[in-house]
């Protein structure tokens, strides 16, 4: 990408325009007339854009998307949540098709997810008996050892890989061993087939971008393979029906 | 709530509109993206450091990565008509075809060369730039962009 030399790139001219703090930016543009010109275009562009999707009109589409999906009232996880998933006890995973190790069982709450759809009251653990809809607000809970960070990746049925927790973000989140909810809800879309939620703890921060990229580059029919020095993993695989 | 996701569409709207637009290539889905955009914005806040828009930007290339790889549908092109499609016209020519093709890597590659690759050709950003907001050496992140330069030149040859 061709830029003249001394000059920001594009994002952060756009970061400005938006009223971001940019450093740099505003200094540049008192002697850049090229800068100068490409923040008066994008201005007026901006003006023509908002003048034919006002902000009415998105508004009421925003509001017509969340009528059409009625979102779920979600209560909060508290204990009472939690000694659900504890009555459990074991977390059902689907058979993988390939020849590899017998199906995990998961035993006692370490790392649950839990559903809940707008026609229920109460939120559930996801399992075989409980298949994921889409639709469905999943929320995370998990114990962890000892102080940490923390982070689940999910990977859906066409192979879509994002970070759940934190939401999109790019580092672990700190957590503490006593706490058990993790923060944030995530309502799944439509994406067919079952969905893999993973979960890594690590004493010390880690970034996601290359947790990401081991679990994008795992094949669709196999375990999606996390490899991070001294982290514990734990994945579940949870069906997911129209 | 309902008034923050106003102003956050008043301020970053047409921005996000035109990355969306930018990857995907179609401006019906490039419209739905963008609302989708802000509602994840608005659903689950920020935990994000640096600019807003930034954030934005990088829930934009994951929803629009997801939306390419679940339409799979392709739109062809002619050459000749690249860079008339293109955004911005910022830059030479070439990169007008550049930007026009970026969309076209995100069903073929990683998530996380496709946001180097977002970063680098639609964001501006030079190697260095990109290294040090992904948290990547310059060497991987002159890797991965070879590989989606690789991905874009086969796309150009596709279509010649």
């Amino acid at each position: 990408m061709t830029r003249a030399v001394g000059c920001p790139a594009s994002e952060s001219l756009e970061a400005y325009l938006a009223g971001d703090s940019v450093e740099g930016v505003r200094e540049h543009l008192e002697h850049c007339t090229a800068c100068q010109t490409a923040i008066e275009r994008l201005q007026r562009e901006q003006a023509r854009f908002l003048k034919e999707f006002p902000p009415q009109r998105f508004m009421a589409r925003v509001e017509q998307h969340r009528r059409s999906l009625r979102p779920p009232v979600w209560q909060g996880i508290g204990a009472a949540t939690l000694a659900i998933a504890a009555a459990l006890a074991v977390i059902f995973v689907l058979p993988r098709n390939d020849s590899g190790p017998p199906p995990m069982a998961l035993k006692g709450p370490t790392f649950v997810v839990l559903r809940k759809s707008a026609s229920m009251s109460e939120p559930e653990p996801a399992g075989r008996e409980r298949p994921l809809r889409p639709g469905d607000a999943v929320r995370f809970a998990y114990q962890a050892p000892r102080d940490g960070y923390v982070a689940v990746i999910n990977r859906d049925g066409t192979g879509a890989v994002s970070a759940f927790v934190p939401f999109h973000g790019s580092d672990a989140l700190p957590w503490k061993a006593g706490d058990q909810a993790l923060p944030g809800a995530v309502e799944l879309d439509d994406a067919r087939g079952a969905e893999w939620m993973i979960l890594i703890f690590s004493d010390r921060p880690f970034a996601l971008a290359p947790i990401l990229a081991q679990v994008q580059q795992t094949p669709l029919d196999r375990t999606p393979a996390v490899s991070c020095a001294s982290c514990l993993v734990e994945t579940l695989h949870l069906p997911k029906e129209p | 709530m309902a008034d923050s996701l106003r102003e956050l569409y008043e301020r970053y709207g047409y921005l996000v509109f035109r990355r969306c637009h930018a990857l995907l290539r179609h401006r019906a889905d490039a419209e739905d993206a963008m609302q989708e955009v802000f509602m994840r914005a608005d659903r689950y806040g920020r935990r994000h450091e640096g600019s807003t828009l930034s954030w934005l930007y990088t829930i934009a290339t994951h929803v629009c990565f997801d939306a390419a790889r679940r339409r799979g549908r392709a739109e062809p092109t002619a050459p000749s008509h690249l860079t008339l499609v293109d955004a911005r016209s910022e830059g030479t020519a070439d990169d007008g075809d550049v930007r026009a093709l970026v969309g076209r890597a995100l069903r073929e590659l990683d998530p996380v060369t496709c946001e180097m690759g977002v970063l680098h050709h639609l964001g501006g950003f030079t190697q260095e730039e990109v290294a040090e907001r992904t948290g990547y050496s310059r060497k991987t992140v002159g890797r991965k962009l070879e590989a989606f330069d690789a991905v874009l030149r086969q796309r150009t040859e596709v279509l010649s």
